[in-house]
């Protein structure tokens, strides 16, 4: 390392500083033992000052890893370290990776948990993960989107070029009514609208073509157009609320020191209807309080949040470990005896109070309490803690409790319509809409498809034989007139000789053509044509993830060495599965279309 | 009512629209145009070919085929009719390019002439839509629909065996030189024929002069010709097989096709590019790896 342990560490006391210097520059293959001593030693430093985890530790040995070139070897380093930056995601991520490839089940089983822990117990973890999700699920919802309407619009389209003549009426009909039907479709693009709108636009012209099956993925698009829309919503109200990331937000108070924090007034308050939750806000700074050493700050803002009514387990395991650092023991024994009374039962307060009892000499109520604090310590994933190593009498701080974060979110739900607007993603696909327009014209398009759907039991439309592309003029359901009569009674080229059966010869090819080339274009696409819309939808459903898998992977490059390692590697299978799936969509829809044409008597060969 | 040809075929349909005295227009789609058919109480008063693709059967070409009028005559009248709104008949009698009673006599050959044509549809699909219908005051008498069928039904039978006596192809018609007949001895098809021959070598304009439908005409040349009246001989620049306009027809359905996969294809770039944009490029990837942020 060719930087102080100040500029690595920043926040933190300088014995613990120096000692992760320590530890960062020890790590390394076949200096597992070194490394455990160097562990030992930090974790005592740390634990004194209330210091649960230190995650840039993972991500500057991964970064000597890679630099070094012992990058596949980095798991037993990783998993001495996990004791001193258990709130590390990426770290336990990775060695779930890493248990995956060498099939180690036992440990995958344990480095599975040691995750779970962090993205619970780790307030950006766990908003972290959310965003991810919420991510993942809008980026398929588009992906869907788009694949549904494109694939719909092209379906309609034979139809949609029969039908314009009938209502505009100008010389040149047969060159200009194929292009008027492209025109159409490329406008919304030319026009610079969003995604949203050129989707529900394109679904708007294939409704009155549609069979039932096909209606039913048009609402799912359209219900996952909603999902985009309140998804887009939840992730700017965790961003406004959280800060964005641990470092520049308030958030990171475990594992990371935030370097901004929300404005206060005069009184020392956040501005009331700010948007992170003051309280969650004051946990964090007294944490910092905590693990900088300042023991009486720390102590003033928890007993703050007390009085506040935020009377919580953790808050008064913290308040105890501040009063016990400045030798109030009696009031710090209090406040452990209060957090492992409540329930559901802190294991922090309950150690805690065990090795206040032991400072105090009161023996006899230590060895009460001691089998249940040995044994509750111990089951603290994803820290595990070890109470036979813990014998210089470390305190179990409280990270802030993550999953109050979800329930202040959930608090907010009242407002992700009229916060939809401000967030980054409703800029960019639902221009250009207001939010609550927004949700107008999404149920406008849903309306207008039922509504058509029932009008067209009465109104004539073109239809396109399915099998060999005859437009024909019907009215009443799609699925009554799906086949011309010539493919129903699977007379296959025709029964007539002549400029008749060469006609239809041709509209065949040309028909089998289209097909083929849309099923490649759009793959899966294929299968609406030979009338699997269930097996359509699933498909669609599975290339929307895979696509959605590596949009939300590209690029994701602000998340540290680990995380950028990670999502490349995610990046790569998920553009590899989506290969593979758009290869195997257009084979599946040529094939089923071709198997189709065969049962209505229309063979590969000119017959 | 409404359905496809092969279903239900045009004479049935006729038969039905007069025998029920229905009022109403009866579209007909097939071999690439539209007629529509105009019924007053089950008889035909009107009738309306598909502009673009049978305008040969439109009354001012039809007019201007049997020389009653010039091109730039029909461009004018038609651009009076486009001003005035009026029938182009209506504008011809009231000019006095043509009388009253020829206009009629043209008019009842463009029914003939589009119901014989219909007649021969084996593929496409018909609709009929009942509404009130009034005469145009140039129909004197109304067709009857039956009436009419029956002669297209003898058109159908006998068509084929008729135009196979004539060279295959296009052909042409001129009288005999030093022939000197009776023109009254002549049955009056044949007679209207025999007077028209002058007017052109080409038998389409002959009949067009004569007001005879295609059909008819041939069966009144036949006549003359095996009278040994007039000549018929092949043209010279017409060696066309019989398929030819049916590989025509086939080449620009062809060609649209190739335009049209073309056009699609420059879509489905930009639409790729589009997508690229909205969901795989930096800036689109930005919004979505936010996430990634709080881990750093």
């Amino acid at each position: 390392m060719r930087c102080g342990a100040g500029e690595i560490f920043p926040g933190y006391p300088s014995a613990v500083r120096e000692q992760a210097l320590r530890v960062v520059e020890v790590a390394g293959p076949g200096y597992e033992e070194e490394l455990g001593k160097e562990v030992r030693g930090l974790r005592r430093r740390m634990y004194s000052h209330g210091i649960l985890s230190i995650n840039a530790i993972p991500d500057l040995v991964f970064r000597r890893a890679n630099q070094e070139g012992w990058e596949n070897n980095l798991i037993s380093s990783f998993r001495v370290i996990a004791e001193i930056s258990p709130l590390s995601a990426p770290m336990w991520a990775w060695m779930v990776k890493e248990d995956f490839l060498r099939l180690r089940l036992a440990d995958l089983f344990y480095d599975a948990d040691g995750l779970s822990g962090a993205l619970w117990r780790f307030g950006p973890a766990l908003m972290g993960c959310a965003a991810w999700f919420l991510s993942f699920l809008s980026a398929a919802a588009c992906w869907f989107a788009v694949w549904t309407s494109i694939a719909l619009f092209l379906r309609a389209r034979p139809s949609l070029e029969s039908d314009i003549p009938r209502v505009l009426r100008f010389p040149l009909r047969d060159y200009w009514f194929p292009l008027m039907s492209i025109i159409l479709f490329l406008l919304p693009l030319v026009a610079g609208l969003g995604l949203v709108v050129v989707t529900c636009y394109w679904m708007m012209f294939s409704i009155a073509y549609l069979r039932r099956g096909e209606m039913v993925l048009m609402t799912t698009a359209i219900l996952l157009l909603a999902v985009l829309f309140f998804g887009g919503s939840t992730l700017h109200l965790i961003r406004e609320m959280t800060g964005n990331t641990p470092r520049e937000g308030w958030l990171g108070a475990d594992g990371s020191f935030p370097q901004t924090w929300p404005p206060e007034n005069r009184n020392g308050q956040l501005p009331a209807g700010g948007a992170a939750p003051s309280w969650l806000v004051n946990f964090s700074r007294a944490r910092a309080a905590m693990q900088e050493g300042n023991a009486s700050e720390a102590e003033r803002i928890w007993t703050e949040l007390v009085e506040e009514g935020k009377d919580l387990p953790e808050v008064r395991n913290n308040r105890g470990i501040a009063r016990a650092k400045q030798g109030k023991m009696r009031e710090a024994l209090s406040d452990f005896e209060a957090a492992y009374e409540s329930p559901p039962g802190d294991g922090a307060a309950l150690w805690n109070a065990y090795q206040g009892y032991l400072q105090v000499f009161n023996l006899e109520r230590a060895r009460m309490i001691q089998p249940l604090a040995w044994d509750r310590v111990q089951r603290i994933p994803p820290f595990r803690f070890r109470p036979s190593d813990m014998e210089a009498g470390e305190w179990v701080a409280s990270p802030l409790p993550a999953g109050e974060l979800i329930r202040e979110i959930r608090q907010r739900s009242g407002d992700l319509v009229r916060e939809a607007g401000k967030g980054d993603l409703y800029r960019m696909f639902f221009r250009p809409l207001t939010p609550r327009t927004t949700l107008l014209v999404i149920g406008l398009v849903w309306l207008s498809s039922v509504i058509w759907k029932m009008y067209s039991l009465w109104v004539w439309v073109h239809t396109t034989c399915r099998s060999c592309g005859t437009r024909t003029l019907v009215v009443g359901t799609r699925e009554a007139t799906d086949f011309c009569n010539m493919c129903s009674a699977q007379v296959g080229w025709g029964v007539r000789a002549g400029d008749e059966k060469e006609r239809r010869i041709q509209g065949i090819r040309m028909h089998r053509n289209t097909v083929r080339a849309i099923s490649v274009l759009v793959p899966g696409s294929g299968g609406l044509w030979s009338g699997k819309e269930g097996w359509s939808m699933a498909y669609a459903a599975l290339l929307s993830l895979s696509l959605a898998g590596v949009t939300v992977s590209l690029g994701a490059r602000e998340g540290g060495d680990i995380i950028s390692a990670l999502q490349t590697i995610v990046a790569r299978w998920a553009f590899f599965v989506t290969v593979i799936l758009w290869l195997a969509g257009a084979g599946w829809g040529i094939w089923s279309f071709g198997r189709m044409q065969r049962s209505h008597g229309i063979s590969g060969r000119r017959g | 009512m409404q359905g496809k040809i092969v279903d239900f075929g045009l004479p049935e349909i006729f038969q039905l629209v007069a025998g029920q005295g229905k009022s109403g227009a009866l579209t007909i789609r097939g071999d690439g145009r539209e007629t529509v058919f105009l019924f007053s109480e089950g008889m035909i008063v009107d009738v309306q070919p598909d502009r673009q693709r049978a305008q040969y059967a439109l009354i001012g070409n039809m007019l201007a085929d049997a020389g009653y009028l010039t091109e730039q005559e029909l461009h004018r009248i038609l651009a009076v009719q486009e001003r005035e709104g009026k029938k182009i008949g209506e504008i011809l009698v009231e000019r006095g390019k043509i009388s009253r009673e020829k206009l009629a006599g043209y008019l009842y050959l463009q029914v003939k002439d589009s119901l014989y044509h219909s007649l021969r549809i084996k593929e496409g699909d018909y609709r009929f839509e009942v509404f009130a219908v009034r005469p145009p005051p140039w129909m004197t008498t109304p067709l009857r629909a039956d009436v009419l069928l029956m002669e297209g039904m003898q058109f159908l039978d006998e068509y084929p065996r008729i135009r196979e006596k004539f060279p295959p192809g296009k052909f042409q018609v001129t009288r005999k030189r030093n022939v000197k007949i009776d023109p009254m001895a002549l049955p009056p098809e044949e007679r209207v024929v025999w007077n028209a021959v002058d007017f052109s070598t080409d038998p389409y304009r002959v009949f067009r002069k004569a007001c005879l439908s295609w059909y008819e005409g041939l069966k009144a040349l036949w006549g003359l010709w095996d009278r040994g009246l007039v000549e018929i001989s092949k043209m010279a620049e017409e060696m066309r097989g019989p398929g030819r306009s049916i590989r025509e027809d086939m080449a620009r359905r062809y060609a649209i096709g190739c335009l049209r996969a073309a056009a699609w294809v420059l879509a489905a770039v930009l639409t790729g590019f589009w997508v690229y944009t909205i969901l795989l490029s930096p800036a689109a990837t930005g919004v979505f790896t936010g996430w990634a942020g709080f881990y750093r």
